[in-house]
């Protein structure tokens, strides 16, 4: 299996995960782009509950540790960032 | 403003401090911090706590919360001289107290057993059903008035007193019994764990490097009356409660509004009700949990509003947050501070945030003070501000 | 007092803008913004307080978290859930949803949840703490609580009113309503106001 498609099946499943268990409405893994900004208005406006929400389904998925918020920052920003942090670090 | 003047005639409290007012003054005084690891049941979540000492082995009929109640409620009704007969003099005497865990059934045992349809006991519900703990001390008590627990998490203890004093004000008590009780339990450890809001070191309640709060077990209670009830039975009173207010953020479920405009309108209004102006405020017995959110909403809202005169403090880094019990028992560590004219250090400061730009409490200190005001701030954006008097 | 309005819910009604919440609290909401259909929360009322009752709470959601704590381990368990674990979650959802900066409480009681809150409600309306008070029943049932009461002892309260619903009556200041001794059912009472 070549990365390429590793990291597209981690895209797909993050996208699954996301409108799973932060209960978004009228939102299909389609909707969400790779490169859209989750947390901002024009994104899928999460907030702060769901970026700790999200921290515990990457750990309990992939056995991906965050330390504190400071770190999630960087990490928790788009479809893409999550998906290639999950791929160096699962 | 508030039409009837209510007292304080009896305390009571159990915490990581000590079992008693008496232990608990005695630790403060020495700035003992007893931070303790979790070792009441299996749990894999290792972050410090505050835990307390019941003085006899526990119940394994109650739960412990119930327990922890038990030993405070005792203590203020023994000081505030509250005998058998009260209830038969007809006094009206009411209870109201502050919780979390106790509310819920969450024995983890019996659920699991329930998921795999093969229930021993149904005794876990049993407990829970008779631990309505303003219920049940009603009943064990004889006690005429209603009996009422409060379910707004973190400022419960606050809101106790606060249901009290509109009790006695509007004269459906005579007395009212009020607190809050909470022990430390899997489902809070789990809950706030999750939430990324729990430190692994001693919290550092308004410090530049806070990064979580300790959880902590307790409860504490205080005799609320009128001064014509308390001089009936010749109780002593011990301070006034001055005002209660309490208004909501209607902002999020778990963060503090950023601007504290909820916490502002509880302060003044609670003033308003007292008839006092901001200045007259000598000191702060804050929430203070030591997390990056409430200290910066609070301190914020608190270098805004009052003059460097104003002292500040948290108590936390001594109790822990005690959830449903922190109001009350910050507001039994308030009227202490009035009753020996003494603050104790903000255990836990060392390194003042640029961001807020206060500096708590840093040493205890012999302290003139005659209003204290008491804030708790709640997950769901409730803010309570008491204010006592000192007697 | 005086009712204003009221309003019911059941586990089906749909609420907006409440994707994470649970069903205790949206149809604590749903009941509410039904209530309130005549209030101008949020240009002209600035004095409404709400009072939230329950005898159970949202029980639901706490045997979900422990659900959570079996399934997954203590430091994989979801912060939403625990979040709406918290009693006073639903009463913050009608703050929110209704833009409400007064007093917000949530009690629990065995005996007469609704019948303390319509009290403290009175309380508050005689002493001007509030113009109007948005009073909150909710309850739902669940597997281990049904089993239990073929078990356990339940209160008496409970075997009248231990279904899924909420109900809400908004009341002011006046005569109308007369605080009854003893409250059996939250709904009947809430519905012949």
């Amino acid at each position: 299996m070549s990365e390429k498609q590793t990291l597209d099946e981690i895209r797909t499943r993050l996208k699954e995960e996301l409108i799973e268990n932060l209960s978004l409405e009228d939102v299909t893994p389609e909707d969400i782009t790779n490169d859209e900004i989750i947390f901002d208005e024009n994104g899928l406006a999460l907030d702060s509950l769901d970026a700790v929400e999200i921290v515990v389904f990457l750990q309990r998925i992939w056995g991906i540790e965050i330390k504190d918020m400071e770190q999630s920052r960087e990490i928790l920003v788009s479809i893409d960032t999550m998906a290639n942090y999950i791929l160096e670090n699962a | 403003m508030n039409t009837t003047k209510i007292f304080i005639t009896g305390v009571g409290i159990i915490s990581a401090l000590g079992n008693s007012i008496e232990e608990t003054y005695g630790s403060l005084s020495a700035g003992k911090v007893n931070l303790g690891t979790l070792d009441l049941f299996d749990c894999n979540i290792n972050k410090p706590c505050f835990k307390a000492e019941l003085p006899a082995a526990p119940s394994s009929s109650k739960m412990r919360t119930k327990e922890l109640a038990d030993i405070a409620f005792h203590q203020a009704i023994s000081q505030a001289k509250i005998l058998q007969q009260d209830s038969q003099n007809e006094l009206r005497i009411g209870i109201c107290c502050g919780t979390t865990v106790a509310s819920q059934l969450n024995n983890i045992s019996f659920y699991r057993q329930f998921r795999e349809n093969r229930v021993k006991s149904f005794g876990p519900v049993e407990q829970y059903l008779a631990g309505n703990i303003s219920e049940a001390l009603v009943k064990e008590h004889n006690f005429s008035g209603p009996g009422l627990n409060v379910v707004n998490a973190c400022s419960s203890g606050s809101d106790a007193i606060g249901i009290a004093m509109s009790w006695i004000d509007q004269d459906i008590c005579d007395i009212v019994i009020a607190g809050g009780a909470d022990e430390l339990n899997l489902v809070p450890i789990a809950g706030f764990n999750s939430l990324g809001i729990l430190s692994d070191s001693a919290c550092k309640p308004f410090d530049k490097n806070r990064n979580g709060l300790n959880l902590g077990e307790g409860a504490a209670f205080l005799v609320l009356e009128r001064e014509s009830t308390a001089q009936t039975r010749n109780a002593q009173l011990l301070a006034e409660c001055c005002s209660y207010s309490t208004a909501s953020d209607a902002y999020h479920l778990t963060t503090p509004r950023p601007d504290a405009k909820g916490l502002k309108t509880a302060i003044e209004q609670s003033l308003s009700k007292a008839n006092l102006n901001i200045d007259q405020i000598d000191f702060i017995n804050a929430h203070g949990t030591a997390t990056k959110n409430n200290d910066a909403v609070e301190g914020q809202l608190f270098k805004k509003l009052f003059n460097k005169k104003t002292k500040i403090l948290s108590t936390k880094g001594y109790t822990g947050h005690t959830l449903g019990a922190a109001g009350s028992i910050d507001a039994v560590l308030t009227i202490l501070s009035l009753q020996k004219q003494w603050l104790p250090k903000n255990a836990g400061f060392s390194e003042q945030d640029p961001e807020i730009g206060l500096t708590p409490v840093n040493k205890s200190i012999d302290f003139k003070a005659e209003f204290a005001l008491s804030t708790s701030l709640a997950f769901g954006g409730q803010n309570s501000a008491i204010i006592f008097r000192r007697i | 007092m005086e009712l204003l309005g009221k309003g019911f819910a059941n586990k089906d009604d749909k609420v907006k803008n409440m994707r994470r919440a649970d069903n205790f609290s949206k149809m604590a909401v749903s009941a509410s913004i039904k209530a309130v259909t005549d209030l101008d929360t949020k240009n002209k009322e600035k004095n409404i307080s709400i009072i939230l009752a329950t005898q159970f709470g949202p029980h639901v959601t706490t045997f979900k978290f422990l659900d959570n704590l079996l399934d997954y381990s203590e430091n994989s368990v979801s912060p939403t859930v625990f979040s709406h674990s918290v009693h006073n979650a639903a009463a913050s959802y009608i703050a929110s949803a209704l833009e409400i900066i007064g007093q917000t409480l949530t009690i629990t009681s065995f005996i007469d949840p609704l019948k303390q809150a319509f009290i403290l409600a009175d309380a508050w309306l005689e002493t001007y703490q509030a113009e109007k008070v948005i009073i909150c029943y909710v309850e739902e049932e669940s597997a281990p609580f049904t089993e239990s009461q073929l078990h356990c002892n339940f209160p008496s309260y409970s075997k009248h009113c231990f279904t899924t619903g909420a109900a809400a009556a908004v009341v002011k200041k006046g005569s109308q309503i007369k605080i009854p001794m003893e409250v059996t059912n939250p709904f009947t009472f809430i519905e012949e106001l």
